[in-house]
């Protein structure tokens, strides 16, 4: 059949020309091709490296500065409380130096035999520790607004009454209503004053006069009832030998 | 087939780069062996549907760049040259779509292409293998490319569908299309008598 044959002649005729040294030309430029690929590829990642290096050096001083300034707000706002002792920033705040371990007294002879007790693992400094650290975060930059410093000094109070030492709770709540007399918080601040002096400090002469701090901020507030009848009671109480002052 | 004048060139046949048998699947795939073992198979492909020599390297070596980046999923050796083909078929109707771009903006073009013509053929099948191409100029290349699958590679309908990306009865449907154009030319084929 003459049709068939043409086509078949027509599909044996055809030859793709494919030489090796085609292929070998083909394969020199695919490496080629390939190589600048992979040099865009090392050159692109190490630009990235760079970059997350540059900012990371960038970043790094920076975050560590702004850290440093805020453990020294700490510092400053506890030392400006009257009241509370604070070690300054630059030593580590339960670490005290070796020259300020106290010697053993020659009249304590048990004392002599015992092994030195290390003050930073005393409760008490580890509890000084846990409120510094609570501080570092409750209390702001120095540049912190009026309001905020209410904030950061009821935080040192809450601070102080957490690590079960109320009586560094009374400067702050006494800086709260003395500093910022016109602050709505300032009776609550009074209010909490006369609470801690009277519930935990055992001190009913303050806690009176703290209380009638409170019924005066706020005469119309909600806490003047209150802060009157605990007054009262305060003044009912038997005054103590001594204790802390508002 | 006659024999060839120039000893050099390697002639494509539509059987090169057919996995030998007991080609283990499964293996893991270099791109130089793939390179060595189906870069015949992809030429001979490329050449047949574009229909021009000059245009099979540049093909070529998109295809195997291609391949190059996503060699990776390919999972086995067996399927590796069905993979190949669709990436040169893709390759292919890209070029083919830029070509009747052109072919409408330049309708008056000389065609010297260097024909896949095989240089021993006898005189008389030089200009019928450059009447089919510009005849299949004229085709989409949706339908050219089926059609060359299977009138000029050869290969069955299932093969044809899954190397165009479609079902046996789309692949049916643009062989068919192409044929009634190229009917003319060739005459009817070996099934239709």
């Amino acid at each position: 059949m003459m049709p068939t044959s043409k086509r078949r002649r027509v599909v044996d005729a055809l030859a793709v020309r494919w030489t090796p040294a085609l292929a070998a030309r083909v394969e020199r430029r695919l490496g080629e091709t390939i190589g600048r690929r992979r040099r865009r590829r090392r050159m692109a990642i190490v630009g990235l490296v760079l970059l997350f290096i540059g900012g990371a050096s960038f970043a790094l001083p920076r975050a560590r500065e702004f850290f440093r300034r805020r453990q020294t707000a700490v510092a400053a706002h506890l030392a400006r409380a009257p009241g509370v002792a604070v070690p300054p920033p630059s030593v580590e705040p339960a670490a005290p130096p070796a020259t300020a371990e106290p010697t053993a007294s020659p009249a304590t002879a048990e004392s002599a035999g015992a092994p030195a007790r290390n003050p930073a693992a005393t409760p008490e400094a580890t509890s000084r520790r846990a409120a510094h650290r609570r501080l570092a975060v409750a209390i702001p930059h120095p540049s912190a607004t009026p309001e905020e410093s209410v904030s950061s000094l009821f935080a040192i109070a809450d601070a102080a009454r957490l690590a079960g030492r109320p009586a560094d709770a009374v400067a702050p709540l006494t800086a709260i209503f003395t500093k910022f007399p016109g602050d709505s918080r300032a009776a609550i601040a009074a209010f909490q004053l006369g609470r801690v002096l009277a519930d935990e400090l055992d001190d009913p002469p303050a806690a009176a006069r703290a209380f009638e701090r409170a019924r005066d901020l706020a005469p119309g507030g909600p806490l003047a009832k209150d802060a009157a009848t605990r007054a009262a009671e305060a003044h009912r109480a038997r005054p103590p030998a001594g204790g802390a002052t508002p | 087939m006659p024999e060839t004048t120039r000893p050099r060139l390697a002639l494509v046949s539509p059987e090169a780069g057919r996995p030998a048998s007991g080609d283990g699947s499964g293996a893991a795939i270099s791109f130089d062996e793939a390179y060595a073992r189906h870069a015949g198979y992809v030429a001979g492909l490329v050449g047949r549907i574009l229909g021009r020599n000059d245009d099979v390297p540049d093909v070529v070596q998109d295809v195997f760049l291609i391949a190059h980046r996503r060699l990776h999923s390919v999972r086995s050796q067996g399927s590796l040259r069905a993979w190949l083909g669709r990436i040169a078929i893709r390759e292919a109707s890209r070029r083919l779509r830029w070509r009747r771009v052109r072919l409408f903006l330049q309708p008056a073009r000389t065609i010297e292409a260097d024909l896949v013509a095989d240089d021993g053929a006898k005189a008389d099948l030089q200009p019928l293998v450059a009447l089919l191409y510009s005849t299949l100029d004229r085709v989409p290349p949706r339908e050219r490319v089926a059609w060359v699958l299977r009138h000029l590679q050869e290969e069955p309908l299932d093969t044809v569908a899954e190397l165009c990306g479609c079902s046996i009865a789309t692949a049916k449907r643009r062989i068919a299309a192409a044929e009634l154009l190229l009917r003319p030319i060739l005459g009817p084929g070996e099934g239709d008598e």
